[in-house]
């Protein structure tokens, strides 16, 4: 996370429960986070994201329990193949949100073939800060998709930050996209029967 | 569903305002699927899950872009866990167009549970819900969608009877 950190200028960034949004967000607080994604839906998101701005970065930090939760979305993002995407899975071989039980990852799962097999030809796995910068600073210049998974140990972080309301954090994450992008999502109510915004 | 119906759901989608769908191939939907991939109106993407599928409307959304997946009656169920977990919790819209397979005239004997359990399903997810059964009906209930799914930012459906899905 504090390798990734120094790369991030504008790019919208999608975590996934639990630590992998506690620590990112002590090592990089912005508005252009959303936290706490739910399992198997970091990596969708971020497809929708990236094919709806394709000029712009987008990232998930998935993990190794959410994307076996739904590894047909590596096939997607194959085919979808947007540039802007990139996939960051922790892979610490274990649920360690939930008690530390071994995912398959601990055992004979290979996410890397998967992605490769899946169609995704920048996927590469790292086990080292050094490689991981690396691979991330060629992903953050494009030529995506990327799936980077990074075989990662289980540990606590020191600090388990509060992170804000799920909605709350839509808000403040949908604010900045408008914001930056001179566009509208919020469509607000409207008093009487109007025609819906297009 | 006939050609000229696929079509004339998919320009009323986006005289509605949708622009982003995403699709996994169903009977009694393949002409609108297809004409929404190939339709320069939408983006469209072809997806492996339906949970998948309105996840990724979630990020479409969340960029601006006006979701709907188009699924078979079963999609439903499969999505249940994306649909609250992602767009209800996080307050994120998206419109469900789907079959009714296992209503009131299916024959298929396998879809009848299926059917059986769609609106108290749909009611108990809390997601307004309305069937049609004429198409030329369509076009208002689309645009209704689309002011509760501005209002609510949450998941609304519209579910085509086999009146239209099957004639």
């Amino acid at each position: 996370m504090k390798a990734l950190a120094p790369m991030i200028t504008d790019q919208l960034v999608v975590t996934n429960v639990a630590r992998t949004g506690f620590e990112w967000k002590m090592a990089a607080p912005r508005e252009g986070n959303l936290y706490t994604m739910a399992m198997g839906m970091v990596t969708p998101v971020v497809l929708g994201l990236a094919l709806s701005l394709p000029h712009r970065g987008v990232i998930a930090l998935d993990g190794d329990g959410g994307i076996l939760l739904n590894l047909g979305t590596l096939a997607t993002v194959a085919n979808q193949a947007p540039p802007n995407l990139i996939s960051i899975i922790f892979d610490n071989q274990s649920y360690a949100s939930t008690g530390g039980l071994p995912t398959a990852t601990a055992g004979k799962t290979d996410l890397v073939a998967i992605a490769k097999g899946a169609g995704i030809e920048n996927a590469v796995g790292v086990h080292d800060i050094k490689t991981f910068t690396e691979t991330a600073r060629a992903a953050v210049a494009g030529n995506g998709p990327w799936v980077i998974v990074c075989r990662v140990v289980s540990e606590k972080p020191p600090v388990e930050p509060k992170l804000m309301d799920g909605r709350e954090n839509k808000y403040r994450f949908v604010r900045y996209i408008e914001e930056t992008e001179g566009t509208t999502v919020l469509r607000p109510s409207v008093v009487g029967r109007k025609e819906p915004t297009i | 569903m006939k050609q000229s119906d696929a079509e004339f759901i998919g320009n009323a989608l986006a005289d509605a305002g949708f622009d982003f769908a995403a699709t996994l191939p169903a009977t009694q939907l393949h002409t609108l699927q297809s004409w929404l991939a190939e339709s320069q109106r939408f983006k469209t993407v072809s997806v492996t899950n339906e949970a998948e599928g309105v996840a990724i409307c979630a990020g479409a959304w969340l960029a601006g872009k006006i979701p709907v997946i188009v699924l078979e009656t079963s999609g439903i169920l499969l999505s249940t866990y994306a649909l609250m977990r992602c767009h209800a919790t996080f307050g994120i819209p998206i419109l469900l167009l789907s079959t009714y397979r296992g209503g009131l005239g299916d024959q298929e004997w396998y879809a009848v549970h299926t059917g059986a359990v769609l609106p108290q399903l749909l009611e108990s997810l809390r997601i307004p819900c309305k069937i049609v059964d004429d198409v030329d009906r369509l076009a208002e209930t689309l645009r209704d969608a689309r002011r509760t799914m501005d209002a609510s930012l949450h998941p609304v459906s519209i579910v085509l009877d086999v009146r239209i899905t099957d004639r």
